[in-house]
């Protein structure tokens, strides 16, 4: 029968050195996501423990970039969820609802406080569009939507901020 | 490329430039790695044994379960994501197909909670729709999938449905994002294309994904059609247990809350 395996020593190193390699970039991701530092790492670390935890071996760099970095979008996408049941029920019972991370307190930055206000799924979309410089086919298939529905969402979150931003372009 | 484009490019970049940047690889990270490796390593194992002994759906059961080890290799274009999928699009989806199933309908009593395998695998349908109702007051959602039946068989094709914590394309065995919390994974033995001919026929023609505002569903979405497997995922708010119809023309799986 086949015994259970774990990873070595070896493989630890490897964990390592994905780990340096591609948690910069997938942090920056998820906080541009969701705005907030603290919530961007703790997505991240979840991110490695999924996919860490599912591949019996990982040679090709570029694939687990692009694993992670759905993952990371998920992630956010499952936190958000909760985080509005949490709301809903909180409202429910007459609790006050946790305050929200500002996502720039400062003011300093009109756009990043404009982009703070679309929808969760909106911002993803445009981060992946202009942030990640993914094609509308590639944002779909990270955001696990048809590719009408990104159209959709960057249109919509584009034209918001637009008005926000009381741009012509 | 417009200017405001531009300006937005150049605001995301800034704003990335504030994200913290993580040093070494936390210590919790790898446990909890090295502890779900060893867990999918012991539920491969498990079901290697089935596939010693168990013959066509043990075959089956060993081939699904072990997806989630994909290997990635470099240059083989048949595993991993694909930077530019080349997917076709999928029909136009809708919220609710029909014709749907009734949910008022009294649900069976036989509820599960984990993995559920019956039907003969001597039955080989065609599969043609799936409908889905959700009736929230009641704490029901039904999930349809319609065969035109083989003639004279009268028994339900094979098929399984599981729990599991990711949803993968049947044959490749990619991730495949699906919303919810908790994830199920229904596959049958049925034709979805016609392979006889000169040139594929579609038999199943409508949508491929269903998104839903639940509360019970969120998402039902087509994972596969692969060597006479047809293979759903479904996305729910949260872990709900579900019972099992299936006949020569119908396979319903309702879940209830």
């Amino acid at each position: 029968m086949m015994q259970a395996r774990t990873l070595s020593v070896t493989e630890s190193g490897r964990l390592g050195e994905l780990y340096e390699r591609h948690a910069p970039e997938a942090v920056r991701l998820g906080y541009l996501i969701t705005g907030d530092a603290a919530l961007a790492e703790d997505l991240v670390h979840e991110a490695f423990v999924k996919l860490l935890g599912r591949f019996r071996d990982l040679r090709n760099p570029d694939a687990f970039h692009w694993y992670l970095r759905k993952t990371v979008v998920n992630l956010a996408r499952s936190h958000f969820r909760h985080a509005r049941v949490e709301r809903e029920y909180a409202e429910r019972e007459g609790r006050r609802p946790a305050e929200q991370a500002d996502a720039d307190p400062t003011g300093r930055d009109e756009m990043w406080a404009a982009l703070a206000r679309l929808s969760e799924r909106q911002r993803a979309a445009i981060v992946l569009r202009y942030y990640e410089d993914l094609t509308e086919a590639q944002t779909a298939d990270v955001l696990g939507v048809r590719l009408g529905t990104v159209k959709s969402l960057v249109a919509r979150g584009m034209a918001r901020l637009r008005e926000e931003m009381g741009s012509d372009d | 490329m417009t200017d405001f484009q531009d300006e937005l490019r150049e605001a995301l970049s800034r704003k990335a430039a504030d994200a913290p940047r993580p040093g070494g690889i936390p210590d919790g990270v790898v446990r909890r790695a090295k502890r779900r490796r060893a867990a999918n390593a012991t539920l491969a194992g498990g079901l290697a044994l089935t596939l010693a002994f168990g013959g066509f759906l043990g075959v089956r059961a060993a081939m699904d379960a072990a997806a989630p080890e994909t290997e990635i290799i470099p240059g083989d274009p048949s595993v991993g994501p694909s930077p530019e999928p080349t997917t076709a699009p999928s029909p136009e989806p809708t919220e609710t197909a029909e014709p749907s199933p009734d949910p008022t309908e009294e649900p069976p009593v036989d509820l599960r909670c984990g993995r559920y395998e019956d039907g003969s695998d001597e039955v080989f349908p065609d599969f043609v729709d799936v409908s889905i109702n959700e009736r929230a007051g009641a704490g029901i959602a039904r999930i349809r999938f319609h065969f035109e039946p083989m003639a004279g068989q009268t028994d339900a094709p094979w098929h399984i449905i599981d729990f599991t914590d990711q949803l993968v394309t049947d044959g490749e065995g990619a991730p495949v994002d699906v919303e919810g919390e908790a994830f199920v994974a229904v596959t049958f033995m049925a034709r979805g294309v016609d392979l006889s001919g000169e040139e594929f026929v579609e038999i199943y023609t409508g949508p491929r994904e269903f998104h839903l505002d639940g509360p019970i569903v969120l998402e039902v979405e087509q994972l596969g059609d692969f060597e006479g497997m047809v293979s759903w995922g479904i996305g729910l708010s949260e872990k709900t247990c579900y019972t099992v119809d299936a006949g020569p023309d119908h396979l319903t799986i309702t879940f209830v809350r």
